[in-house]
């Protein structure tokens, strides 16, 4: 099972490093995998024009990322 | 978020379950020994992790930790009569060691070996702290028993409070290591406890001067032998180059110690997948005696219309909202007490809340961190391997929580050195 707590879990340390280093950051690049389960679980929402977000952070699917891995930008 | 699979994943605590197969593999802290007070007294039924046991105190003060019910026919053994070494069914009269032997079944001809033969389900069980602590998972993968720090206080310097709760366990740990909370829904106790209003509970301060002005901390999280402990670094009152920090330990899987020190635990435990006992202890630091009206007033468990520390009046019966007090300024949420605060938003969720809708900030890394560490220990669990917490051995006497203002350069972990970092 691709764990959506595990990726959350690694994009938010990566948001308090980005805050340490004084950089700013606006969106979460996430696998396929992961960027489908995220969708899904938040289709209610997507039908109600709302965008997918996650810690705040924009995400985008990235078919270059695999298994639970994200990238913040 | 999670996906919906994987809230089920977490919250479900059955033996057949992934989560439910780690917190088998800890001591649980199951039940308050203030329920078995001495030989021979009635025995307790205890609801744990969606099973039913009973617990109770022989004539010679052993504790017994066995399936609830009686394996000839199926009652309850909470009905038993306890006398003679051993809890008797008032069925058929069946009689059973704190070991689970079968010591009479006087259905049977006296020639039968049928006792001899079987014996029925019988759990590893401790007491200490002021609870009877129970292991339900294999017997080859017991752990070491942990020592922590308020296990040698004498009994009359704790204070336990157990409120059961009608939603998921998961819901209700989140909530108390979660520290962005406690400054919002929290706003009339702090405040209260500030200006040293309402009677002394005699349990020394919930908070101390909470000498920051610094609304927005920074959170760090840093995985350690036990689970994780994190801290919420602010800058203090007192000048730009020191930081206000306020660390608290997460000790897989039920454990939080809440700051500013180490004396005020909350200990969540499911009874199944919708009943929770959220178990408040509070250690006594001073000589002062404890106020036992004041410290419930201060949990918001002294209206006997919702709470009471008997064990059929411990479910919540969740208190309707002062709207007026919130209307006139007198009160933030409408509800007395840090506790009930607390429950009633956790149950207010729901009795599995949906992951799916909720929109988790940084600020909740104390969750995030939690919902990894049990996924993660599911996943070690199945395959074969100890739990995080189990997989090392851990100095549990040393974990600390702390509070305090040290120069910005000091690192925060400096003031909880017993808790080691993995």
């Amino acid at each position: 099972m691709q764990s959506l707590g595990v990726v959350i879990d690694e994009a938010c340390a990566a948001v308090f490093a980005a805050r340490d280093a004084q950089r700013r950051v606006t969106t979460l690049r996430v696998s396929p995998a992961i960027y489908e389960a995220i969708v899904q679980g938040k289709a209610r929402e997507l039908e109600r024009g709302n965008p997918v977000m996650v810690l705040g952070l924009d995400v985008v699917n990235d078919a270059s990322l695999s298994g639970e891995v994200a990238a913040l930008e | 978020m999670l996906t919906s699979e994987e809230t089920e994943y977490l919250c479900r605590v059955g033996p057949d379950t992934p989560i439910g197969r780690v917190l088998r593999r800890y001591w649980i802290p199951a039940f308050q020994l203030a329920d078995l007070p001495r030989p021979d007294c009635p025995p307790i039924a205890v609801p744990l992790l969606g099973e039913r046991f009973v617990a109770f105190r022989d004539t010679e003060g052993r504790l017994g930790f066995l399936d609830e019910l009686c394996c000839h026919r199926g009652a309850s053994l909470a009905l038993g009569r306890v006398e003679d070494c051993g809890l008797r069914c008032i069925y058929h009269g069946w009689k059973y060691g704190v070991d689970g032997t079968i010591q009479e079944t006087p259905n049977m001809p006296e020639s039968s070996r049928f006792k001899e033969r079987v014996k029925h389900p019988a759990y590893p069980v401790r007491e200490a702290g002021g609870l009877g602590w129970v292991y339900l998972g294999p017997p080859d993968r017991l752990p070491s028993f942990p020592e922590y720090h308020w296990f040698g206080v004498p009994q009359s310097q704790l204070l336990i409070t157990e409120m059961i709760l009608d939603c998921n366990w998961v819901q209700v740990q989140e909530g108390s290591i979660d520290s962005s909370h406690v400054g919002i829904l929290h706003t009339d106790s702090i405040a209260e406890i500030r200006e040293g209003k309402g009677r002394r509970t005699g349990l020394g301060n919930l908070m101390d001067g909470f000498p920051s002005e610094d609304n927005s901390p920074r959170l760090e999280v840093e995985n350690t032998d036990f689970g994780f402990h994190y801290a919420a670094v602010r800058q203090a009152s007192d000048g730009e180059d020191r930081t206000y920090v306020r660390i608290t330990p997460f000790i897989m899987p039920f454990i939080t110690y809440i700051p500013p020190t180490s004396n005020n635990i909350v200990i969540v435990v499911p009874r199944d997948n919708w009943t929770t006992s959220s178990i408040g202890v509070r250690v006594n630091p001073t000589d002062e005696p404890i106020d036992l009206w004041a410290a419930w007033r201060a949990q918001g468990v002294d209206d006997p219309e919702v709470w009471g520390p008997e064990p059929e009046r411990r479910r919540v019966r969740l208190p309707a909202q002062d709207r007026p007090a919130m209307e006139e300024g007198r009160s933030f949420a409408g509800i007395q007490g840090i506790r009930m605060q607390d429950a009633v938003v956790q149950s207010s969720m729901g009795r599995i809340y949906d992951r799916r809708n909720e929109h988790l900030v940084p600020a909740d890394v104390g969750i995030i961190r939690m919902r990894r560490l049990l996924i993660e220990s599911a996943r070690r669990v199945d395959q074969g391997e100890d739990p995080i917490g189990l997989d090392r051995p851990v100095d549990a006497a040393k974990i600390e929580a702390a509070s305090g203002t040290i120069p910005a350069d000091v690192p925060w972990q400096s003031l909880v050195p017993g808790n080691r970092a993995v």
